[in-house]
């Protein structure tokens, strides 16, 4: 029992530490000297993206990034419909990355 | 420039013309004398040089505009030139991405996985290489049906000590998108419990040469499951939320083993009780930094001759942060996950041994801090990467596989491409009940 509480606590720590990190990231990043105020209506966690910035975010949460080039269209259309299935994607942010993924293989 | 050449010619004859004249009028007595002679030929000479200057001038002028004029042509036709090689160029490439598309095993069967070889040498075990191949395909029938199976193939030791292959299929499924925020799921597929097996599993992505307790051998998670899911994202407002729910045969509770009594099976796909295995998962993306989920899953586990029915209730906890940081020069990676199992007290009658009857609670997870200094000016350094991991599992001491382990371990791993990694990791093991097993493991791991 008293391993089930530190277990439970370390995970809990574990936790509490992603969030006041993700938290210190925010608010290092928006107290950046100089950085340009962005308009509120971009200003939300998830604004609208470009489809190279919408594929470095999602893709990179979990891995690497591989090089645009490493597949044609026809494959990346395969995977990023896979990954959408695997990550919670919305359709239209799966169309996004996989166009942005052709555009980069010309 | 050509009047002025033919007025002084003019010029000059009319001169010439008056000097024959005035020695044709000498017999008259009207005659030139020797110094009007000398005058007019020393105008007819600086006449006679002026010409040649300006035929001199003129022939010079008729060469760069000559040269000029070829300059044009030649820069004319190396733009004509330019753009047949962009057009052949352009048509090439849509050749290629055509033939490319068009190719046996790429048009829609896209053929991925992983491989993997290491080394473990753990305290009480005989060292040994390692070696795995775990091929991936898809298969995109349109734009909303994906077929995708997996295999996890592997050579081991079977349980009367021979060497064999042994082959998994792992993933068997059929997609189907219905719209923007959802997608069917049929077949044998990853179960988003929790989210290890769902992402961090492969090797080329893992960034230990092996898997946390909970997610392990003795897994007390599962990890595919036969039957139906539905899953998908939403937006709302600046944030993400994604779900998963799904029916599937489940797990069974191991019965007849008197050394695993109670335990789960996960790797039984029949259902054996007709009660179908219910669960989901819930995730949430605040910033898209940040992923927090939680999870759970409700299945009555006994065998059908079992003589009572037996239900189970998993949870899990996750979360994964990574994020690249200017002040910390690199990228920074924060995961955890923690897994809760109870399964309903019953008292099991396993053969050879006396009857079993203890709390069946099981909890484990791991929590992973992970730094690469990708800000770094030395291409070496930014291939480096530093991890540790802390993992357990706790299983009621009363359990015929009960005990508490932890263990630290501690990694270095360098990035030879994205999908292409050496690791290397010592283990620091602490068992309440078995012996201590530290190791030292080596994997290198590659995204095919």
């Amino acid at each position: 029992m008293l391993h089930t509480r530190i277990g439970t606590g370390l995970a809990l720590a574990a936790l509490a530490v992603a969030l006041g990190v993700a938290l210190i990231g925010c608010s290092s990043d928006s107290a950046t000297p100089g950085a340009t105020t962005k308009p509120a209506a971009i200003a939300s966690a998830h604004p609208p993206k470009g489809g190279a910035e919408l594929w470095a975010q999602t893709c990179g949460q979990c891995h690497n990034l591989r090089s645009p080039s490493e597949f044609n269209g026809s494959e990346w259309q395969v995977i990023v419909y896979q990954m959408r299935l695997r990550a919670g994607l919305t359709g239209d942010q799966q169309k996004t990355i996989t166009d942005f993924l052709k555009s980069a293989t010309r | 420039m050509k009047a002025m050449i033919v007025g002084t010619g003019v010029l000059a004859l009319a001169l010439a013309g008056g000097a024959t004249m005035a020695q044709d009028a000498s017999p008259a007595g009207n005659y030139v004398t020797r110094e009007e002679y000398q005058k007019l030929k020393g105008q007819l000479d600086t006449m006679k040089q002026e010409m040649d200057t300006l035929r001199k001038e003129r022939a010079a002028q008729q060469v760069q505009l000559v040269q000029a004029n070829k300059a044009t042509q030649d820069r004319m036709q190396q733009e004509e030139l330019d753009k047949i090689i962009d057009d052949m160029q352009k048509d090439i490439r849509e050749n290629r991405s055509l033939l490319s598309g068009l190719r046996s095993g790429t048009t829609r069967l896209l053929i991925a996985g992983d491989v993997s070889a290491g080394f473990t040498a753990r305290r009480g075990e005989n060292s040994t290489f390692e070696a795995t191949f775990a091929p991936l395909f898809l298969w995109q029938i349109n734009e909303r049906i994906l077929f995708e199976g997996a295999l996890d193939i592997a050579v081991e030791r079977n349980g009367v000590g021979e060497n064999e292959t042994a082959t998994d299929l792992t993933i068997a499924n059929i997609s189907y998108l219905v719209n923007n925020n959802l997608a069917i799921t049929a077949g044998l597929f990853v179960v988003p419990f929790s989210t290890y097996h769902l992402h961090f599993d492969p090797p080329w992505i893992n960034k230990f040469p092996d898997d946390p307790l909970a997610f392990g051998g003795n897994a007390i998670a599962p990890s595919s499951e036969i039957g139906v899911m539905g899953s998908g994202g939403i937006l709302i407002g600046g944030t993400r939320l994604t779900y998963a729910l799904y029916v599937t045969n489940g797990p069974s509770v191991i019965t007849d083993d008197p050394n695993a009594a109670g335990s789960l099976d996960f790797d039984n796909f029949t259902d054996l009780n007709n009660d179908k295995a219910v669960g989901g998962r819930l995730g949430f993306l605040p910033i898209p930094e940040l992923e927090v989920g939680y999870s759970l899953m409700r299945a009555s586990v006994n065998p059908e001759s079992f003589t009572k029915n037996v239900n189970a209730l998993l949870m899990a906890g996750d979360a994964n942060y990574v994020k690249e940081l200017d002040w910390l020069r690199g990228t920074i990676t924060l995961r955890a996950e923690w897994v809760w199992s109870n399964v309903e007290d019953v008292t099991y009658h396993p053969a050879g041994s006396s009857a079993l009857r203890f709390d069946n609670d099981r909890n484990g997870g791991y929590a992973t801090v992970a730094y690469r200094p990708t800000k770094a000016d030395s291409k070496v350094i930014r291939n480096l990467e530093f991890a540790v991991r802390y993992d357990s599992l706790d299983v009621s001491r009363k359990a015929p596989d009960g005990d508490f382990e932890q263990r630290w371990t501690f990694g270095i791993d360098y990035w030879l491409a994205p999908n292409a990694v050496i690791k290397f990791a010592y283990q620091v093991d602490d068992k309440d009940v078995g012996e201590d097993q530290n190791a030292f493991l080596i994997q290198f791991g590659l995204g095919i």
